[in-house]
């Protein structure tokens, strides 16, 4: 009787146990799904090749899920949508739409970016030039379609448990722009049954662009592969759950031809080996209880050039016990989940699932590594390099994980000559030194920017003759806001030719003035746009002087070199003492907001002048970062003249150009020559080497000045350093060009580099040369 | 003391007398001078000499009113100087005829009464400019008093008696009630000095609007000006002008000086039926050509090396820029193109709402279905199909924008209609389709500047409102779109004749 007694007692025990054990479950879930396909006609979304054209078929059926989920103190509904992005016209609007008792900041909205999906629901350009004409008609339906639907998820909620985890695939997904080049193999799962084990949903989320539907099927309504994966749940499940696809870091991955197919079939392979996969794996998966947290951030936008871009945007990470979801507003390549996953695990969850394409459309985001490439992701990237960082601060920081190395750059340490020259000392690495650079000349990067660029382009210069943009009246209205992007765009590949140390300098220079990296560099390029053949080949460039004196001539310095700069914007030099952590310290003398080399030297000796004549133009479509930013190279890396020369060799020179260049050879010998002629002497007078080349081949103005300085010089058996001083800051006659000092001269540079010591005079106030002031590489 | 009775009357009439010679005198004298005043003035007065005597024989520009000032309130009113707002001559002019100038309104309209003339013989050369005036008798007088008692100086000129006005630079003379003015001394001598057999008579008035309330002004003028191997030899017009209207007659008359394939077509063409559209779209042309479109082309094409040849290209695709031209082929002798507005919400704010059409060669269409519809059509790089609608003879091609902005080729008959927006496009098809609504000529144009300025305007507001364009200056802007509102509608008719073509124009203004 007693055994009889405890064995009831048992197995009441043991079947309470059950609803002890389901009631300590700490979350309710719930889902549904409605299909949002509009009718046919509708614009598509996607492809700037459909010209806005509406859909003529439904090849499939476009789909809003919706998943309800609550651990008793945090709700969260996380839809999917079969879109190509979330338009804020439609968030903002579904928001309004939704229960008055859910936090709205507590939805998030995902895309799953099928280029098959419809558009019609953006006012604003650019965007809308790709998706088409604007319905308000049909962000309202679709609104109210989403809303039913998470109605009926909230109100279909029930107690549940969750699962999650990753497999791995290697079939499936690539990187679509270099063969072989990162990809992500990780498929994230999360799976949610009900108390009697059924699943209620299935989420796979996998980084893929879902753009594999054929010519064929252009203009008509598909989910892409995300279609065949909700099939194939939906039969796997024999319809009792939910599917959800939650795109990854697509932005350079696509998928494979699993099998060998191709067309349609490859679409229905993708989407179905994955939802096979998902559901092999998700027997294995542990299901238990759920604490839920989701962070949501209003966060700044990094710096960019174009002012159509949001200022700032939604960042949401949701945490489900050990999984982390960094929900993204745009679309990442690979690399940067990679990056993200690696510190989010670092950081102390298991798991790390990214997924692009929520809440909002930043358009593409590219690592600092991929953006000089001239490839699409890059080119319709408008954050530049800054977003690499912003992104992987912003979206830790929203999981609750600090990131961000000290910015140990510092600030350079400036001076004032008594003439009223700026030197200004920046040390460390090119980045650091950049930012040194970049906190020091912001107001005049940006006011010469306003110049030289802003200006030009607002009053339709810079513009191709032929094509759209040559309709557009300037007089009226000013298209820079459009403009400037695209050019800024064309002109970022040309920072892939610079060396790397260069081209982190001005990546430096931008983080250190808080300007966009896209803004720094189109001005770097000024000097060659604005001289460009095809803008203005009548534009007058002003013309400097420059002169290398070596040998017996020189006496006891062996070597001078001396430089006039003329430039026709009433600006000051500035002189910056490099000191490099690694490489030779240098002196550079130029204009604040130009980082490429007017003139410059090292403490080998090793010294550099450009000088430039140009007369029709250059050709902008070498595309070639400027010369001067190329040659800076030279000073921070080079000792021996031999090797300088070599350097030089390697350079495209292009019409109109001379190098001036000066140093000690092998046999330690102090000499100086001009390229690209690479001439010895000037012809005339012996260890003279002039900045315009051969005398004969050069315009009548700089024969003048220079037949000038020959005579002058000529005159001397020796040259000293003072008398050099006064040469290169020769008054012939009155205001005439052919002064080597004259209206448009700007600074004078005088080198005696076996001194290690550079002599600098500015223009005064009465427009005369200052005295000159020394400084040394100590 | 006599007690002769004494009787002493008094003269009653004593005082009487007394005071009827003062104010009597007074009288008579006023009288007097009341009669030697106006005869003095209907002396000065005399309208002795008619206006054809001192008009210039043959000037290059001659221009006149009978009612400039009577009407002048007409022109006061109108919207035309918000037009011309910021002209600094017009707006003298402006202040002139509403006796802001110095010269009382009423002073002006009795120096100018029913009679104002203006030749010229260089439009831009105000030395060689004429004027003649008609007086009323109190005008006589003004002028009269002003070269007595103004800052003129005397020119006796052979006995023609010139005034000289420094302040103004203008000489002027009176004959009878007419004065004659120009800055130039020789003119007026010239045409005073004309002798009886060189009279000249007035422009002939091109047309006459019956009841019409405002100006009236005609001329002519010799355009000495020659484009392409025409030369526009002389021109005669008129000009009414309502407070709201504007209204332009003309005959152009033509030579041809070079005997080019297209001059020969020019030089035929004639009059055709015409079919005038009811409904107001903010542009509206219609054209009646005499010949085939398809023979033009030919016939420029002739004269220009340069221009493309108009046969297509044989291949796989077609360019959009020779679907155009196969189009052009099959047009008879009459087209028109209709734009309404533009697409504001679609892909791009600026597509505008298009629809051509006219009558059609049928053979020409056959071939042209037949060769073109089969072929994919180049659109900005990207391949485009025409497809088949619903209805026979009805193609579809997708170039950019949702289906609505499709292009619709649509043959009935011997009517071809293609455009991109069905309203246009139906409006179009009742117009081709309607056979009482004609008229005689060679071009009807219909634009509405105001509707096409606010149409601009709205299409360019997302551009705006996106970021993308900032418009320069605001006020500026909006100025520059006031002034085109101001123009309601614009309507040109232009008829050719051998050797000559006629045109009449009507501007409506509005009020802003």
């Amino acid at each position: 009787m007693r055994a009889t007694s405890l064995k009831i007692i048992i197995i009441i025990c043991g079947w309470l146990s059950v609803f002890v054990s389901y009631d300590s479950l700490a979350i309710i879930a719930g889902t549904s799904k409605i299909e949002i396909t509009p009718e046919l006609g509708v614009p598509l979304n996607g492809y700037g090749a459909r010209f806005g054209r509406g859909a003529i078929s439904k090849h499939d059926p476009l789909w809003a899920h919706a998943l309800y989920i609550s651990d008793g103190e945090t709700e969260v509904i996380l839809v999917s949508l079969d879109l190509c992005v979330v338009d804020r016209t439609l968030r903002e609007r579904l928001l309004t739409l939704l229960p008055e008792d859910f936090p709205k900041e507590n939805l998030i909205l995902t895309a799953t970016h099928t280029h098959n999906g419809f558009g019609g629901m953006e006012p604003n350009y650019p965007i809308r030039f790709v998706s088409g004409r604007y319905i308000p008609e049909l962000v309202e339906s679709t609104a109210k379609k989403i809303s039913e639907t998470i109605r009926v998820a909230r109100e279909n909620k029930k107690p549940a448990v969750i699962g999650y985890g990753v497999i791995h695939q290697q079939d499936l997904t690539c990187n679509r722009r270099y063969s072989g080049g990162p990809f992500d193999p990780q498929i994230g799962i999360i799976a949610v049954q009900d108390s009697s084990g059924n699943d209620v949903a299935v989420i796979a989320n996998m980084a893929g662009h879902p753009t594999s539907i054929g010519e064929e099927d252009f203009y008509s309504f598909s989910a892409d592969y995300p279609g065949f994966y909700y099939l194939e749940i939906e039969t796997l499940s024999s319809g009792r759950c939910v599917p959800f696809f939650l795109n990854g870091a697509e932005g350079n991955q696509t998928i494979q031809a699993p099998e060998g197919t191709s067309g349609w079939a490859r679409t229905e392979k993708v989407g179905r080996l994955l939802a096979q996969k998902v559901w092999e794996a998700k027997k294995n998966l542990v299901y238990k209880d759920a604490r839920i947290k989701l962070v949501t951030r209003r966060v700044q936008t990094p710096p960019s050039i174009a002012e159509f871009m949001p200022r700032e945007t939604i960042l949401q990470a949701l945490i489900i016990n050990d999984l982390a979801i960094s929900f993204f507003p745009g679309e990442l390549c690979v690399e940067f989940a990679l990056k993200l996953r690696e510190h989010a695990i670092g950081g102390g969850y298991n798991y790390h699932f990214t997924v692009g394409l929520a809440n909002d459309y930043l358009l593409y985001f590219v690592p600092v590594s991929l953006l000089f490439d001239r490839t699409y992701e890059a080119g319709m990237n408008f954050y530049g390099t800054q977003a690499e960082k912003w992104v992987l601060k912003e979206c830790l920081e929203t999981l609750g994980i600090h990131y961000g190395e000290t910015d140990s750059s510092g600030v350079g340490e400036t001076n004032q000559l008594s003439n009223g020259v700026k030197l200004l000392k920046i040390s460390g690495s090119a980045y650091e030194r950049g930012v040194q650079r970049g906190i020091f000349t912001k107001e005049i990067i940006e006011k010469r920017f306003e110049e030289l660029i802003s200006r030009p382009v607002s009053e339709g210069k810079y513009v191709p003759q032929s094509g759209l943009f040559s309709f557009i009246p300037y007089s009226i209205l000013d298209a820079s806001n459009l403009l400037i992007p695209f050019i800024a765009i064309s002109v970022r590949p040309w920072a892939g030719k610079l060396k790397e140390e260069l081209r982190s300098e001005v990546i430096g220079i931008s983080d250190g003035a808080g300007l966009p990296f896209d803004k720094v560099w189109l001005l770097q390029n000024a000097i060659n746009i604005r001289t460009a053949r095809d803008y203005s080949p009548l534009f007058n460039t002003p013309l400097c002087t420059a002169v290398g004196i070596f040998g017996e001539r020189a006496g006891a310095s062996d070597l001078l070199l001396a430089h006039t700069v003329d430039w026709d914007l009433d600006e000051l030099p500035l002189v910056i003492f490099h000191s490099p952590a690694n490489g030779l310290r240098f002196l550079e003398v130029g204009f604040p907001w130009f980082a490429g080399l007017l003139s410059g030297m090292n403490e080998a000796g090793i010294v550099v002048s450009v000088t430039k004549e140009i007369k029709d133009g250059i050709p902008l479509h070498e595309e070639s970062p400027p010369l001067e930013m190329t040659l800076k190279s030279i000073l921070g890396a080079v000792s021996k003249f031999e090797e300088a020369q070599e350097e030089i060799r390697k350079c495209k020179i292009p019409d109109g150009y001379h190098i001036l260049l000066g140093g000690k050879r092998n046999d330690n010998k102090w000499t100086a020559t001009v390229f690209p002629e690479e001439l010895k002497e000037s012809g005339q007078e012996k260890g003279i080497v002039l900045g315009c080349g051969s005398l004969n081949l050069a315009s009548e103005t700089a024969q003048l000045r220079y037949t000038a300085l020959i005579k002058r010089i000529g005159e001397e058996r020796i040259v000293s350093v003072d008398e050099l001083k006064q040469f290169i800051t020769l008054r012939v006659s009155g205001d005439s060009q052919a002064n080597i000092w004259n209206v448009s001269s700007r600074f004078s540079v005088v080198f005696e580099p076996n001194a290690k010591k550079l002599w600098v005079a500015i223009r005064g106030e009465n427009g005369e040369p200052t005295e000159f002031e020394s400084v040394t590489i100590e | 003391m006599s007690e002769t009775i004494r009787v002493y009357t008094r003269d009653l009439h004593s005082g009487r007398k007394k005071s009827n010679g003062f104010f009597g005198k007074l009288f008579w004298f006023v009288v007097v001078a009341f009669i030697f005043v106006s005869s003095w003035v209907l002396w000065i007065s005399k309208d002795s000499h008619r206006p054809e005597e001192f008009l210039p024989p043959s000037p290059n520009f001659q221009i006149f009113s009978p009612n400039l000032m009577q009407n002048c309130d007409v022109l006061l009113k109108s919207s035309i100087w918000q037009f011309v707002d910021g002209n600094v001559e017009l707006e003298q002019v402006r202040r002139f005829l509403s006796g802001e100038q110095g010269i009382p309104l009423w002073v002006t309209k009795h120096l100018i009464c029913d009679f104002f003339y203006l030749s010229a013989d260089e439009l831009t050369d105000p030395k060689t400019y004429l004027v003649i005036i008609k007086l009323s008798r109190l005008g006589c007088v003004i002028e009269y008093l002003y070269t007595l008692l103004g800052n003129v100086e005397y020119d006796w000129a052979g006995g023609i008696d010139l005034y000289y006005s420094s302040s103004l630079g203008v000489c002027h003379t009176r004959k009878g009630r007419l004065v004659i003015l120009s800055s130039s001394r020789d003119n007026i001598i010239k045409v005073v000095t004309k002798s009886k057999k060189e009279k000249t008579a007035l422009p002939e008035r091109v047309s006459k609007r019956d009841n019409f309330m405002g100006i009236e002004a005609w001329g002519s003028m010799k355009p000495r000006y020659e484009m392409n191997g025409v030369e526009l030899s002389g021109l005669k017009f008129s000009i009414d002008i309502s407070e709201s209207e504007i209204f332009t007659d003309g005959i152009l008359d033509l030579k041809y000086k070079i005997e080019e394939p297209w001059t020969l077509l020019f030089g035929e063409l004639n009059p055709g039926k015409l079919r005038n559209s009811q409904i107001e779209t903010p542009f509206f042309l219609g054209c009646y050509t005499n010949v085939p479109l398809r023979t033009w082309i030919n016939a420029i094409e002739a004269s220009k090396a340069d221009l493309e040849l108009l046969e297509p290209k044989k291949g796989e695709v077609i360019e959009i820029t020779e679907v155009i031209k196969e189009i052009i082929r099959v047009f008879n002798d009459e087209f028109y193109i209709s734009i309404d507005s533009f697409y504001f919400d679609e892909i791009v704010p600026f597509i505008p709402k298009v629809a051509f059409g006219g009558s059609i060669i049928r053979e020409q269409w056959n071939l042209v279905s037949q060769r073109v519809f089969n072929l994919p059509v180049l659109f900005q790089g990207e391949p485009q199909r025409f497809m088949s609608t619903n209805k026979v003879d009805e193609y579809r091609l997708p170039l950019i924008g949702s289906s609505e902005a499709d292009w619709i080729f649509s043959c009935e008959g011997d009517t071809l209609v293609v455009g991109n927006s069905v309203e246009v496009r139906e409006w179009l098809s009742t117009l081709l389709n309607n056979t009482s609504n004609w008229e005689t000529g060679n071009i009807i144009l219909k634009i509405k500047p105001g509707l096409i300025i606010e149409n601009v305007s709205k299409g360019l507001e997302p551009l705006v409102l996106s970021k993308l364009v900032r418009i320069r200056d605001e006020q500026k802007f909006n100025e520059v779109i006031n002034k085109f509102k101001l123009v309601d509608a614009i309507v040109l008719k232009v008829l050719f004749e051998p050797n000559r073509c006629k045109f009449s124009s009507r501007v409506k203004l509005g009020k802003v």
